[in-house]
């Protein structure tokens, strides 16, 4: 028993921050609307290896677990730096591990530990008609996550889930609230082989998943807005005294840790869980992602309010994080949901008690 | 990260186990469930038997040294027992401020004569122990207390009142925190005793509270005799600071499995009486197992923490988080009830209606919520006073 990161898996997340420190900072690319800097995302590949940590050995990836992959995603909250990891490394690296066969993982996943984006959007609700020597598929996928910058697109349709290159899309970027994290949308109508239909069926472990992911970047999100606030109070004086010093502001920072410290608890577990192929892993995703994506909400809302108005204004990092947290609470499954399907489970007497 | 148990655990788990089950029979089987927060002050006669049962199977003071007496358990085989102890629904305890609050502090600041004419009773389940600490005018600033200690030709003599001492009438002693120089203020001049309660001087008058129960009492002392000082004279801040350490520390370390107990009996309540199919309910059903979860987790990271000898801010959270969330339980077990709940129920233990009045306490006593935010702002986040 030990529920702490290893040395190595601390060394991994310690590397990941000092790196993130020295990327540009998420403002300069929401100014511009650019989906992300490609030196950002070349020096990510290069230098850091991230893409490549849940690929298996056998696709060219260093086949490590959720465990490895959430503390970097805790960083990459934490940072906010825009790049097309959450697409590739989230969203469609989970579908891959879980649908794909080991022909498929070798291709797709490999070309994603070379360097290649990815995306995934599995309740796009495509259609999908078999034809002659393959399928068709027709259809829009509305607000695919990093669907912009992604080489290769994993879309969900009614027979199944289907690997489609960029070249076969016409993709259209939307506004998003979260400037951040770009969305668009996919249009597909084209002939694909058979091969393109991924083997596994198993949509909602796929998302679950790539849940848990989000969640540890919601942890990361959380405890950067509550450094930034904790060091504002500190500094920030008013009445001849700092603002942190009145029980108001101590009451509202420390709700604040304790939201953050609970959800990176089940977010840990969740990955961990994932791991280990514990029979809880399940439920243990949809707790990481309710209690993480209402943390995130919660602490970025809170750190505006302790900010005042410096708290509201354009140029602070705090309503980048306020959008992109309130963005991620409709991504992949909103609290509520995962909640009632939790609470299905333990009124049916399927949900673990220790 | 490793989420398992080492096979010695696991067979120090069977063990445990194993004895509450050999034990927990004959005149003891009914004392499952019995005791806890709200019955504190149920079958106390029996429950002493029960703690002289735990004695003779070295099951008192189990985490202490094992020169104290103790088996020296690890944090990890500490929890392990709290979990199997919570699981057979063993009965609340009656000697646990002496082992987890009195007997820690001897071990810490008693001299080797009191070790010696202390610890054994408290082991062998023969005597019981109380906290003097809070009085009228000192609750969260304890640093106010006004209870004076002088000194006699046979010792001290004790003159004040306390307050919220837990099963005072049942015990023999209590550590009472009293100024022992009147010339000193706020921290200073404070000093630890052990006072006899079976004296003229000692006036235990119980408090009934909310829940009709009394597990609480004033004390009073009027002249009362005492003969032992913990810790120099003057020096009784620093034993109750690490006291209190203890208090908030590895005794509520095993509580999670009474919770999941509570709750479970919640969701068994809502199955029966229909609320279960309330999505509002279930909303809330949900929420709060996965914070149990969350709490539980937490725990532990904080235990593998304690294991490489740090002190992780996460810990600091736990008293605010478990007494929040075993108040809206309460709150949650009457939404269950629905109208019912307009009905008091004579349920014993962990009833609806207990867990409603009782969680009352729990975001009072051991530091108010109010205090534990403080304490989280300037000792976890570090901002200033």
């Amino acid at each position: 028993m030990r529920f702490l990161p290893s040395e190595e898996q601390a060394a991994l997340r310690d590397a990941a921050r000092a790196f993130l420190a020295g990327q540009p900072g998420p403002h300069t690319l929401a100014e511009q609307g650019a989906a992300y800097d490609p030196a950002v995302w070349a020096a990510i590949v290069e230098q850091q290896g991230w893409q490549a940590i849940q690929v298996p050995e056998a696709a060219g990836g260093w086949g490590f677990g959720l465990v490895e992959a959430a503390l970097v995603f805790e960083e990459a909250g934490r940072a906010l730096t825009p790049s097309p990891l959450f697409g590739t490394c989230a969203l469609a690296t989970s579908a891959l591990l879980l649908l794909g066969d080991a022909a498929q993982q070798a291709a797709h996943l490999g070309a994603i530990a070379a360097g290649g984006t990815a995306t995934a959007a599995l309740d796009a609700g495509l259609q999908a008609t078999e034809v002659e020597g393959g399928w068709r598929l027709d259809g829009a996928a509305e607000r695919v996550v990093d669907g912009d910058s992604a080489d290769l697109l994993v879309l969900g349709a009614d027979a199944g889930v289907f690997v489609v290159p960029r070249a076969l899309c016409a993709v259209e970027r939307v506004p998003s609230l979260d400037p951040t994290r770009p969305l668009a949308r996919v249009t597909v109508a084209a002939e694909l082989p058979a091969d393109a239909r991924l083997a596994g069926r198993d949509v909602e472990a796929a998302s679950l998943r790539a849940a848990v992911l989000l969640a540890a970047e919601q942890v990361g999100g959380a405890e950067a807005m509550l450094d930034l606030t904790v060091e504002h109070a500190k500094a920030r004086v008013q009445y001849g005294r700092p603002i942190g010093s009145f029980q108001a502001v101590q009451h509202a920072c420390a709700d604040m840790l304790v939201a953050v410290e609970s959800a990176r608890s089940a977010t840990w577990y969740a990955a961990a869980a994932w791991d280990a192929g514990l029979p809880d892993a399940a439920l243990a995703a949809r707790t990481a992602k309710a209690m993480a994506s209402d943390a995130c909400f919660r602490v970025a809302g809170a750190a505006i309010q302790v900010h005042g108005g410096i708290g509201f204004s354009w140029e602070h990092v705090a309503h980048l994080h306020f959008k992109r947290a309130r963005a991620g609470l409709a991504l992949l499954g909103a609290p509520a949901t995962h909640r009632a399907r939790v609470a299905a489970a333990l009124i049916a007497g399927e949900a673990p008690w220790t | 990260m490793d989420l398992s148990f080492t096979p010695e655990l696991e067979r120090f788990r069977d063990e445990v186990r194993t004895w509450l089950e050999e034990h927990l029979v004959g005149e003891f089987a009914r004392l499952r469930g019995r005791g806890g927060l709200g019955d504190m002050d149920a079958l106390v006669p029996e429950r002493q038997a029960w703690e002289r049962e735990l004695g003779a199977g070295r099951w008192v003071g189990a985490a202490w040294p094992q020169e104290a007496g103790g088996r020296g358990l690890s944090l990890y085989e500490q929890v392990i027992f709290f979990e199997e102890y919570a699981r057979a629904r063993a009965p609340g305890r009656v000697g646990h401020i002496g082992e987890g609050l009195l007997g820690p502090t001897l071990i810490a600041y008693g001299t080797p004569e009191q070790r010696a004419r202390f610890l054994p009773p408290i082991l062998a389940g023969e005597e019981l122990w109380c906290q003097g600490y809070s009085e009228p005018e000192a609750g969260s600033d304890l640093a106010n207390l006004k209870t004076r200690a002088r000194p006699a030709a046979d010792g001290w003599r004790v003159d004040g009142q306390k307050v919220w001492t837990s099963l005072a009438m049942y015990s023999q002693w209590c550590f009472v925190l009293a100024r022992t120089n009147p010339a000193e203020a706020r921290h200073k001049g404070i000093s630890c005793l052990l006072v006899p309660m079976d004296q003229p001087g000692v006036r235990v008058v119980p408090i009934r509270q909310m829940t009709g129960s009394a597990e609480f009492a004033e004390v009073f002392f009027d002249d009362a005799r005492a003969e032992h000082v913990v810790g120099p004279v003057g020096g009784g801040w620093g034993v109750a600071m690490h006291t209190l350490a203890h208090e908030r520390g590895a005794s509520t370390l095993g509580q999670q499995a009474d919770f999941a107990n509570e709750l479970r009996q919640v969701v068994e309540l809502a199955r029966r009486t229909g609320a279960a199919d309330d999505p509002l309910v279930r909303d809330r059903l949900a929420d709060l197992w996965m914070r149990l979860r969350a709490l539980r987790l937490t725990a532990l990271r904080t235990l593998s923490a304690y294991d490489r000898g740090e002190l992780p801010r996460e810990a600091m959270i736990l008293k605010l988080y478990w007494a929040t969330w075993h108040r809206e339980l309460g709150e949650l077990a009457m939404d269950v009830l629905g109208e019912a709940a307009m009905q008091m129920d004579d349920v014993e233990g962990s009833g609806p209606h207990r867990l409603l009045l009782w969680s009352r306490a729990d975001t009072i006593y051991a530091g108010t919520n109010e205090i534990q935010r403080n304490l989280i702002a300037q000792r976890a986040l570090g901002l200033p006073k």
